[in-house]
């Protein structure tokens, strides 16, 4: 054990890992940056031109449909996440009949590619093919709704898809938090004679934290990383009001060889990533600390 | 000992995953000397193609049959096909440019091929046409004068020609007991016929907005507006985008949508979508081009018809407007020069892809290839490559240099097909589409 608490061995240890992510992330995030400082269209050399991008980027009306769409989705991915996994985590807890199989059913979703469950969903919410406007005009209530592919209802579409791919993978991670608490302190609990709602408040939520955090971090990364749903559904269309941060990036980049502009749109999305989770962060500690004192 | 042997297993560890990353990396290179050795040794030259397609044999299966016809005539030469779908490969072949590992020839998206040829990557053909009169001549020069820099630079020649237009039903007119349009129908009477049509729950006009650049047939309708008369000045930033013709132009598609010319779903439609909606007798007519052909000759038969799109009694520019251009040419990596056998090689394959042999396999596939022999080909079979081949003969109509698009940089053209399909949907206004194109225009 002495060897291994050592400094200069747990460095070494630490440098292959260390060099994998310096050369798959740090660097290449440097020098996305790097371009987002130029004008680039891929070919040649690039063009320094300062913080034109960033200043062409905030008078961009569709910077700003992707930010609002982006914010969309992530608070209903995110409300919806948070709370319907653990649920679902709690009944999976519970000694239910058939528990193994419903398991199994609701963690099906996240083994399939984004890509898939895009195609899938188109079949579901498109307005003249998918099932739910065939089932509302077979019922009679008219023409239906344009669930995706219209000026409102597409960010909240997405949501509702991040949701149900997610919903089984964060209910696991939660079930794995809840398999850790100890048997002793919930049957200490149950001998004081706590309610559901006293042991949940009191006992699982606080001793959850961590697991908690772990899904709030997933989450949050997850919903400014969502690409192929949106590509699937509308390819951010029509006329990007259905773009998200991610897919404006990449339409900037690839689709109009803007390498500059699309790498000052990654390199915000990345920063705003990062506040959102300093933010959870500084709000979960201070609550935490309240909990405490 | 044993903090000795706990040093020997951690160094021992860091070495493994160390030589693991630099072992992927010296294989990739072997791997590549090991292509590179390939090429040169033996009896035979392979030249290598950069395709747009995944899989040419079933996407673009006239040009595989071309490389066929070609291998079997030059036993010596193979060719190696590179595919990748389109944005894949447009990103790739700007990667390869970077790091100079271009394959030998490659297809190009007319908007990257010029920037490819100012960064010095790409081969001059003029010698090749040089050398190859026939090739030269069977070549029309709007075919040759697309893929050429103001300094007089052949940087590419045509893939094939490209015919754009309006496919119709003529069976689903006729239900609806309408006329059916033909070269020369105006936009108002076109008016009539999409109101007709939508009344009796038809799509007057098939088109996928998912896919943006899937508007040729509105392109078109750009130049009897003048277009090629107005974009030297408005990319030289004399003039807009947003001016009292195209305004008009924009206008009108904008009441198309209003009348219900578009599928309903239009927002949400791929172009392959809209192609299934036209083949299976729900819309009238579709915007697409000559490539469609074979599976329109299948699905439609003899009732399938071809024309150029609606003209304009406002518009005082050509109303005779077909389109019949250069489609994104073939470049050479500049590479291939300083390879003799290698450029004799590469030459000998676009002398075969230009002649009169490789045309006839064109027009047996239904593509109209970009040189211009007289071939003897049956089309009673192929009533769809019949009906376009009819309307490219129609005397008076003529071609205008390139497709409106194609001669925008990625982020206007980009732009101009999203303006498009938003004046179509009611996304924006006319004058909105036209001012966000010129918004483009300017950070260029």
């Amino acid at each position: 054990m002495h060897w291994l608490s050592r400094k200069r061995n747990i460095l070494m240890m630490l440098i292959p890992t260390l060099m994998i992510y310096l050369v798959y992330m740090i660097i290449p995030i440097a020098i996305a940056i790097g371009y987002s400082f130029t004008k680039y269209t891929g070919i040649g050399k690039a063009k320094i031109v300062g913080f034109n991008n960033y200043m062409r980027l905030f008078r961009d009306h569709t910077f700003w449909i992707a930010l609002k769409n982006t914010a969309v989705i992530f608070v209903i991915a995110f409300v919806l996440l948070m709370i319907g996994a653990f649920v679902v985590a709690l009944l999976l807890n519970l000694n239910l009949k058939g528990k193994s199989f419903a398991q199994s059913l609701i963690f099906s979703p996240a083994v399939i590619a984004p890509i898939i469950v895009g195609i899938l969903w188109v079949f579901i919410l498109d307005p003249q093919i998918g099932l739910i406007n065939a089932i509302i005009r077979s019922l009679g209530f008219g023409q239906g709704i344009k669930w995706i592919g219209g000026k409102t209802l597409t960010p909240v579409s997405v949501a509702i898809v991040y949701f149900w791919q997610q919903l089984g993978y964060l209910a696991t991670i939660y079930l794995a938090g809840l398999k850790m608490i100890p048997v002793e302190i919930e049957e200490a609990v149950q001998i004081d004679g706590a309610s559901v709602w006293q042991k949940l408040r009191y006992v699982t939520i606080p001793m959850m934290r961590s697991t908690i955090s772990t899904v709030a971090i997933l989450v949050i990364t997850g919903t400014f990383k969502i690409f192929e749903i949106v590509q699937q559904l509308t390819n951010g269309g029509p006329n990007h009001i259905s773009e998200t941060l991610i897919t404006y990036s990449y339409s900037a980049t690839f689709t109009n060889g803007e390498y500059g502009y699309g790498m000052s749109l990654a390199t915000v999305t990345f920063f705003i990533s990062l506040v959102v989770i300093a933010i959870y962060f500084g709000l979960s500690k201070e609550r935490g600390r309240k909990e405490v004192s | 000992m044993k903090s000795v042997l706990k040093r020997i297993v951690t160094f021992g560890l860091a070495a493994a995953i160390a030589t693991s990353v630099t072992g992927c990396a010296t294989s990739n290179q072997s791997s590549s000397s090991d292509v590179a050795s390939e090429k040169k040794s033996g009896s035979k030259t392979v030249i290598t193609l950069g395709m747009h397609v995944a899989n040419v044999d079933e996407q673009e299966p006239v040009t595989g049959k071309i490389i066929k016809a070609f291998e079997q005539a030059n036993p010596n030469i193979t060719v190696q096909i590179q595919g990748n779908d389109k944005d894949a490969h447009v990103n790739k072949m700007k990667l390869d440019a970077q790091s100079g590992e271009l394959p030998d020839i490659f297809w190009m998206d007319s908007s990257v091929a010029p920037q490819l040829n100012s960064s010095g990557v790409l081969l001059d053909l003029s010698d090749f046409l040089k050398a190859y009169p026939a090739v030269n001549t069977a070549l029309s020069e709007n075919m040759k004068a697309a893929s050429r820099s103001s300094d007089g630079k052949q940087y590419g020649l045509p893939y094939q020609s490209l015919v754009t237009g309006f496919w119709y039903n003529k069976a689903v007119f006729k239900r609806v007991g309408i006329d059916a349009p033909k070269n020369g129908t105006t936009y108002d009477e076109l008016i009539k016929m999409v109101k007709a049509l939508h009344t009796k729950g038809i799509i007057p006009i098939a088109q996928g907005a998912k896919d943006a650049y899937s508007v040729w047939g509105f392109l078109t309708g750009l130049e009897r507006y003048g277009y090629f008369s107005k974009i030297d000045s408005i990319l030289n930033g004399k003039a807009k985008f947003d001016n009292p013709d195209f305004l008009k132009y924009f206008s009108k598609i904008n009441t198309l949508g209003k009348a219900g010319a578009f599928p309903s779903n239009c927002a949400t439609s791929t172009y392959f979508q809209a192609k299934a909606d036209f083949t299976s007798g729900k819309a009238a007519m579709f915007d697409s081009g000559v490539w469609d052909a074979g599976v329109l000759d299948k699905s439609i038969g003899k009732n399938i018809g071809f024309w150029w799109g609606p003209t304009f009694q406002d518009s005082s520019d050509n109303q005779k407007v077909s389109m019949n251009v250069s489609s994104a040419p073939f470049c050479v990596s500049k590479a291939v020069g300083d390879n003799q056998s290698k450029k004799d090689a590469v030459y000998k394959f676009l002398a075969f892809y230009y002649s009169k042999q490789a045309a006839k396999i064109s027009y047996e596939g239904s593509i109209i290839p970009a040189t211009n022999y007289k071939v003897d080909a049956n089309l009673e079979s192929k009533p769809a490559f019949k009906a376009v081949v009819t309307a490219l003969q129609e005397s008076g109509w003529s071609s205008p240099k390139a497709q409106p698009d194609l001669v925008l940089t990625e982020a206007v053209q980009a732009q101009l097909y999203d303006s498009i399909y938003g004046t179509m949907l009611g996304t924006y206004s006319p004058k909105e589409a036209l001012e966000k194109i010129d918004s483009v225009q300017q950070q260029q």
